[in-house]
């Protein structure tokens, strides 16, 4: 079996956001905390913003031009107290001046169209954009927050911050695989379904629910990617069999239904995809031939991101495992150097004998 | 080197355990005070299977390492034989093993030096570490 972990590395970094995008979503979210905390208009608590979603996730793929922000309001959600509405208004009127602050030209606008909670802050020349909630931790941010409800009437719990702890501590805890999965999860939907996809978040939860309950995360990522797919088609196959339902996803912190609103259609469409996918990845594991294997892989996730040729990545890979300077941790993962935390192993000289062939 | 004997002082396996238990605490001896077998496993890539390994060792011997699963190639390179399937960790003429070598400071760390190579020989059909016959890296 070729697992081809090379051609996965490579499939991930020609997945990952542009390196601009990635540095803007670091580099703003200080200057927005303190924008909004010396904001004189709006008032904020501690920690004043954070920021959410995919970047936040680490769990980015493709050209997401969003960068998702929490920002924190006094409140007394169960009583709408301030009313959800206004705040959302005194919010977008807060941003507005935001872009200049942060040396572009933009402004600031309330999604009502997307049927969203979020103020979009646009930036002219750029092709990024703020997407920009406002939330009440009323009880700490370990636990949930309450964020406007789509018709910005009341005050719903959500746990933005709890979900990105628990993929943290699932990516800790499974040898750091966890959030590639995901990202491969979200490529494969990217590369087959323009239109009619389900939302990252539906497959977040997907990815956590599968983790935490079937997938043995020991395999290669290549296995867990198969794996993945084929067991998130075996536990929607019952709903496709009934006509006109589809499945109810639990959030994976709060437990309530989160698409509810997927059409009949366009999860009959997912699932078409998810059977090829699934097929193909399970041809490529049995393949005993690497160049079939790669071509299958190809068909799965576009020949575009999974290369035919890593003898360049992997020479590269092989400098930086060299014995004597590399440093080995617990796990067995072999680092090029010391890393800050500690706990490593330093590598003595060797050099490996026996048969070369 | 002992300072009064002239002699290398061997690392007694509980000494090896305790090591092995500070820097590799997955790694179970289900062997005996005199002998010990290493059990535990090894992830070399953050994308790679948990390989499970075995390590024997007695004192005044070499260790042995041995991959249990997944199963290795088997055409895998730097075996000592495809029936035996012990991994070749070093180079016995510049002899690195010594007796007061501790197991987890050296034979471990090669292991996953040698899982990572294999990896990439997995990938590229070439063994891209350091060799006697040649060094792909450092175009030796």
């Amino acid at each position: 079996m070729y697992t081809l972990g090379t051609h996965f590395e490579e499939l991930l970094r020609r997945t990952q956001p542009p390196q601009e995008r990635i540095d803007v979503a670091a580099t703003v979210t200080p200057l927005v905390r303190d924008y909004l905390r010396d904001h004189a208009d709006l008032a904020t608590i501690a920690p004043h913003s954070r920021l959410v979603g995919s970047y936040a996730q680490k769990m980015s793929v493709g050209d997401v031009k969003d960068v998702d922000f929490l920002v924190f309001v006094p409140g007394d959600p169960v009583n709408n107290e301030p009313e959800a509405k206004s705040i959302v208004r005194q919010l977008r009127a807060a941003l507005d001046g935001l872009p200049e602050h942060l040396g572009y030209k933009g402004y600031a606008a309330i999604d009502i169209e997307m049927a969203r909670r979020s103020v979009h802050v646009y930036f002219e020349n750029e092709d990024f954009h703020l997407d920009v909630v406002p939330a009440t931790a009323i009880d700490g941010l370990d636990e949930p927050l309450y964020v406007p409800d789509r018709g910005l009437n009341r005050w719903i719990p959500s746990h933005p911050l709890g979900y990105i702890e628990l993929l943290n501590s699932l990516n800790n805890e499974h040898g750091k695989k966890v959030k590639r999965l995901g990202r491969l999860f979200k490529h494969f939907r990217d590369f087959h379904m323009k239109t009619r996809k389900p939302k990252s978040y539906w497959l977040g939860a997907v990815l956590v629910h599968h983790v935490q309950n079937t997938l043995d995360t020991d395999q290669s990522i290549a296995v867990l990617f198969h794996d993945l797919v084929n067991s998130t088609y075996n536990s929607f196959a019952p709903t496709l069999g009934r006509e006109g339902a589809t499945p109810h996803i639990k959030d994976p912190m709060l437990g309530h239904d989160i698409s509810w609103n997927w059409q009949r259609s366009h999860f009959e469409t997912f699932m078409r995809r998810l059977a090829d996918v699934r097929d193909w990845s399970a041809q490529a594991l049995e393949e005993g031939d690497r160049d079939r294997a790669i071509s299958l892989w190809q068909k799965v996730f576009g020949a575009d991101y999974f290369p035919s040729e890593v003898a360049e990545a992997a020479t590269q890979r092989a400098q930086t495992a060299y014995p004597g300077k590399s440093v080995v941790l617990p796990s067995g993962l072999v680092l090029p150097s010391a890393t800050a935390a500690g706990g490593h192993t330093p590598t003595h000289p060797t050099r490996f004998y026996g048969s070369d062939e | 080197m002992s300072r009064y004997s002239g002699r290398l002082s061997a690392v007694s396996i509980p000494q090896q355990d305790l090591q092995m238990r500070r820097r590799f605490p997955q790694f179970k001896n289900v062997g005996s005070p005199r002998s010990a077998i290493w059990i535990g496993g090894l992830q070399p890539l953050e994308v790679s299977p948990i390989y499970a390994v075995r390590i024997q060792y007695r004192v005044g011997d070499i260790p042995r390492v041995w991959v249990i699963a997944p199963a290795l190639h088997e055409r895998a390179p730097h075996r000592y034989t495809k029936e035996d399937g012990r991994l070749c960790l070093y180079w016995p003429r510049e002899a690195p093993w010594r007796p007061d070598s501790v197991v987890a400071e050296t034979i471990v760390p090669w292991t996953a030096l040698w899982l990572f190579y294999y990896e990439l020989w997995l990938d590229t059909e070439q063994w891209l570490g350091p060799t006697p016959h040649g060094d792909p890296v450092k175009g030796g």
